[in-house]
């Protein structure tokens, strides 16, 4: 039985709301979320622009406040962690960001900036820390001369590789994948695909993969969740869950996914979605995604679907109801 | 294509490339630092290269002629009273016999120091009261900035003037006026960058890292406005500049016989008609320096801003 | 006769540390009814190109050679005085050439109604009425797949979602039937499910039409279903063009076949090993006249950092530019 190194029970982050005179609307980013990562696991995270993918992961690295929940790492809760506990915790969650030219300091050089994590939490000597730069840049296939350049001499994939770096140093534990990819090139993307690859091997890293491009997501994944309107509605192993997707929506979302074969290109059926993403002030009622659903029924509007396990996967729709 | 021609085709070209032979990370560009780059692309701007030589000489000549030459700024001579410009006297004497140009320059001493040094304070004000509004946020940035606000509310004049009177007219008192007038802009530049900036993937990943606050605020968020406070600082001294002249012309600068170029131009006022070059130095050296100062601002404006590149 | 045809197109820009040669010897044709697809990494050209044709280069851009010509009209830069050229080139755009852009907020006008934006341009190319050009709207509006644009005429781009906003741009494109539409990532800022509507909104239009498309990617997914020729552009150069199964089925340049085998295909049922390009794609400033993929490609040979390889013919269609195609080079291609 794997061991569990992150759980999420309900989480709930609603922003706005605030203002002296008039309340502002309430975003709903993620509304009521359930997720177990265990050790040495890579969870995919997929969803469209809005669904509250970006908003859990940053809940988690604590960027975002959690209004409602809990997140646990390693059993603890994150949210009331303090003192050495949260100075570990700090060390052993990290993230990395979507865009490799606005996350490195543009005022630092390369080797700052991958010394910067050994500087914060006191780790070694200025000699030691020096090696260990040097050591990780190797790590990432940078030349340990490239120390003394600034970040913008470096094409998007190096940024990124030195991005993976300077997250390493504090050697992590988790680590919150927050789009890597997909503001690089194809050829680059692999490069990066495979470095998480082989440090997930070495050191045991588990992630959390977030992303909408869900040909990537199935390739890293060992599990996948997919995310609509800030609701996970199904979790699943990524193989299955891509030959036989349940929920509508995940249906939909893999048939419009773009297949990079001519034939099989032409001969798929797409399952084109009517109309657009509802705003997450206003949520629909009952199920979140039964204004666009191919399937729906009347008991979707006023209900709204739990969770539950269908086989070996977890599916929120009432298709599925006993 | 002449070049293909003699290029013959052998076998042994067709050999395959050693790793070793690629460069697959290449980086074309010479490395070079942010300033450095603003430096080259500041060099470009002509105008502002002249404002910056003018004012690297203007700071020489206040340091140094009043050093060698052989008259002092107070030392009174009615034997060469009201003189024009001579070889002994280069822009003349005043009613005293004073050297006008020992005058102008000491004048230009307390222009320049009170410029820069009340520039200066304004720039740790406001750096830190605006980084802190900013950084922090909510309901702390709400009440901060609106202190702000009503303290722009009031014309800068007033506040010189009355903490000029209140702590009789010193250096000290000019300075903590000025400085109380213009730190606001100041803070409110400075908020504006560090809420852009907070938002930041570099923040946000700093913040990931552990980093503390005040590492984030001065790490990450300050050293990213430098552009924009250092333009910001190159308007703050001509404006301080400009508000001691005010209060000299007022005649609540400084006292006699130490003057600035307010005070001179204050006490030529009146020979104006009679003896309008006397009156015309102290202007003069003003006008000069602004202009040259502005220029710098400007030049500086484009060549730290990176979207221009 | 070809829609556009593009010969020996190089475009230069100058900069203070010397000239970035963003297009290098760039030849295609697109014919009426065709979808082109063109290929290539952030800094390949791609873009450039397509500014390079429509004369929306920056500043210090130019095209230093080449002929362009539109439905056998000659539009070469160099032909023309810089004035004619702006004044020919501003009644061709929009005209006989439309664009659809990556961002539809940088085309629209945020201040005036959808309608008004759409009728300007029928009642500029046809000789009709008023009511006729709102009636001709209405249908461009429900063939791009907008419901109840009699209502949606009268709004503001900003009521509109990503999606339909690309939609308006794609009927504007299509209101003065143009000779070729360009469309420079027109789905990139959209989400997969809104991505796929607008694509086969594509498909489907490019047969009801008599425009020549050129699209351009970096998505090998995207181009695989609607493209029917294919460019794939590396360092500022064409270096391999094909139909879409030649190009996926056959490849021939070791830039294409890499990226073919660095992508996962989903529907594959046994996970495959990603085998990324080493390495970051070439900086164009004062790059060396040889095989721009060399520094990357693991068959390269001496003389691949010598010369640029010439263009080799597999068949009507599919062409290649690579030494491995030289005879004495037979062998070292596996």
């Amino acid at each position: 039985m794997p061991k569990p190194i992150l759980e999420i029970k309900d989480l709930k982050v609603y922003f706005g709301g605030g203002g002296f005179i008039k309340k502002a609307p309430l975003v709903k980013a993620v509304d009521g979320l359930n997720l177990t990562v265990y050790e040495n696991e890579t969870f995919g995270l997929v969803g469209e622009s809005g669904c509250g993918k970006s908003t859990t992961g940053r809940a988690i690295v604590k960027i975002n406040k959690i209004t409602d929940g809990h997140i646990y790492y390693n059993g603890v809760d994150i949210d009331t962690i303090k003192g050495d506990q949260l100075k570990q915790f700090k060390q052993d969650v990290q993230m990395i960001f979507q865009d490799p030219y606005a996350s490195l300091n543009p005022r630092m050089t390369v080797g700052e900036i991958i010394r910067e994590p050994m500087d914060i939490h006191n780790i070694g000597t200025k000699e030691e820390r020096e090696a260990r730069v040097r050591e990780l840049l190797e790590i990432v296939g940078l030349k340990p001369d490239h120390i003394r350049r600034y970040p913008h001499e470096f094409s998007g994939g190096q940024r990124q590789r030195i991005g993976i770096a300077r997250t390493l140093a504090l050697n992590p534990k988790f680590i919150v994948c927050d789009e890597p990819i997909s503001a690089l090139d194809v050829s680059i993307q692999a490069q990066v695909i495979n470095l998480l690859e082989e440090l997930q091997k070495e050191m045991g890293i588990s992630y959390l993969f977030i992303a909408h491009d869900l040909s990537m997501v199935k390739h890293i994944s060992d599990r996948i969740g997919v995310m609509y309107l800030g609701n996970l509605v199904e979790v699943g192993d990524a193989e299955l869950l891509y030959r036989q997707p349940m929920h509508p929506y995940t249906q939909a979302l893999l048939s419009s996914v773009p297949i990079p074969d001519p034939k099989t290109a032409r001969e798929r059926q797409r399952i084109v979605l009517e109309g657009e993403l509802p705003s997450p002030i206003n949520p629909p009622s009952g199920c979140v995604f039964r204004t666009r659903c191919p399937k729906v029924m009347d008991r979707c509007a006023s209900e709204k679907p739990a969770m539950r396990k269908v086989g070996d996967r977890q599916v929120a729709c009432h298709l599925f109801d006993e | 294509m002449e070049e293909n021609k003699n290029f013959e085709i052998t076998p042994d070209l067709f050999e395959r490339l050693d790793d070793s032979d690629k460069n697959a990370e290449k980086i074309a560009y010479e490395s070079k630092t942010y300033f450095q780059d603003a430096w080259s692309r500041f060099k470009q701007n002509k105008l502002a290269l002249a404002g910056l030589c003018f004012l690297a000489i203007m700071v020489v000549c206040c340091i140094v002629i009043p050093m060698v030459s052989p008259y002092s700024y107070d030392a009174q001579n009615m034997a060469v009273a009201s003189q024009n410009p001579t070889l002994a006297h280069p822009m003349g004497t005043d009613r005293f016999g004073r050297d006008i140009l020992v005058r102008v320059m000491c004048g230009g001493r307390i222009s320049l120091s009170v410029g820069v040094i009340a520039a200066l304070i304004a720039l740790v004000v406001g750096v830190i009261y605006g980084g802190i509004s900013g950084y922090v946020g909510g309901k702390v940035d709400m009440v901060m900035m609106r202190i702000v606000d009503c303290m722009y509310s009031i014309p800068d004049t007033l506040y010189v003037i009355l903490i000029v009177v209140v702590f009789e007219p010193s250096m000290f008192s000019i300075l903590l006026g000025i400085s109380i007038s213009s730190w606001m802009g100041m803070s409110r530049q400075v908020r504006a960058q560090v809420l852009t900036l907070k938002e930041q993937e570099f923040s946000l990943a700093a913040f990931v890292l552990g980093a503390s606050p005040k590492r984030i605020l001065f790490k990450h968020l300050i050293i990213n406005s430098m552009g924009p406070i250092i333009v910001q600082f190159t308007m703050l001294v001509p404006a301080a500049i400009f508000s001691e002249a005010t209060l000299g012309y007022l005649g609540i600068g400084l006292s006699v016989p130490q003057a600035s170029w307010g005070t001179l131009a204050n006490d030529a006022k009146g020979l104006v008609a009679t003896r309008p070059l006397e009156c015309m130095w102290p202007i003069l050296a003003i006008c000069l320096t602004m202009l040259a100062l502005n220029f710098i601002g400007d030049g500086l404006g484009d060549a730290l801003d990176p979207k221009k590149k | 006769m070809a829609m556009l045809e593009v010969n020996h197109l190089s475009t230069e820009f100058k900069t203070e540390n010397g000239a970035v040669k963003a297009v290098r010897d760039v030849s295609f044709k697109v014919e009426k009814g065709e979808v082109l697809g063109i290929v290539g990494e952030s800094g390949s050209g791609k873009s450039q190109t397509m500014f390079s044709i429509m004369g929306l280069l920056s500043g210090n851009g130019e095209v230093t050679e080449g002929d362009i010509k539109i439905d056998g009209k000659d539009i070469s830069p160099k032909n023309y005085s810089p004035k004619d050229y702006e004044s020919l080139m501003s009644s061709i755009r929009g005209n006989d050439m439309a664009m659809i852009f990556q961002d539809p907020m940088t085309f629209l006008n945020p201040v005036l109604k959808i309608g008004t934006q759409l009728i300007e341009p029928i009642l500029n190319h046809n000789d009709v009425s008023k009511q006729e050009a709102e009636a001709r709207a209405i249908e461009l509006m429900r063939k791009v797949g907008i419901p109840s644009p009699e209502t949606r005429l009268n709004q503001y781009p900003f009521e509109f979602s990503g999606g339909m906003r690309q939609r308006i741009i794609i009927a504007i494109a299509l209101a003065c039937n143009p000779k070729i539409i360009i469309a420079d990532e027109p789905t990139t800022a959209l989400d997969v499910t809104i991505q796929a509507q607008v694509l086969d909104l594509i498909a489907h239009l490019k047969d009801e039409i008599d425009s020549g498309i050129i699209m351009i990617t970096h998505d090998l997914g995207v181009v695989a279903s609607i493209c029917d020729r294919i460019n794939i552009m590396y360092g500022g150069k064409v270096v391999e063009s094909g139909t879409a199964d030649e190009i996926f089925y056959d490849p021939k340049h070791p830039y294409t076949i890499g990226l073919l085998s660095c992508i996962s295909n989903p529907e594959e049922k046994e996970k495959k090993e990603l085998h990324p390009i080493p390495g970051s794609p070439p900086d164009l400033l004062n790059i060396e006249n040889y095989c721009p993929f060399a520094d990357r490609c693991e068959k390269a040979m001496k003389i691949c950092k010598m010369r640029m390889p010439e263009e080799k013919q597999y068949s009507n269609t599919h062409t290649c530019s690579c030494w491995l195609s030289h005879p004495l080079a037979q062998g070292k291609g596996e």
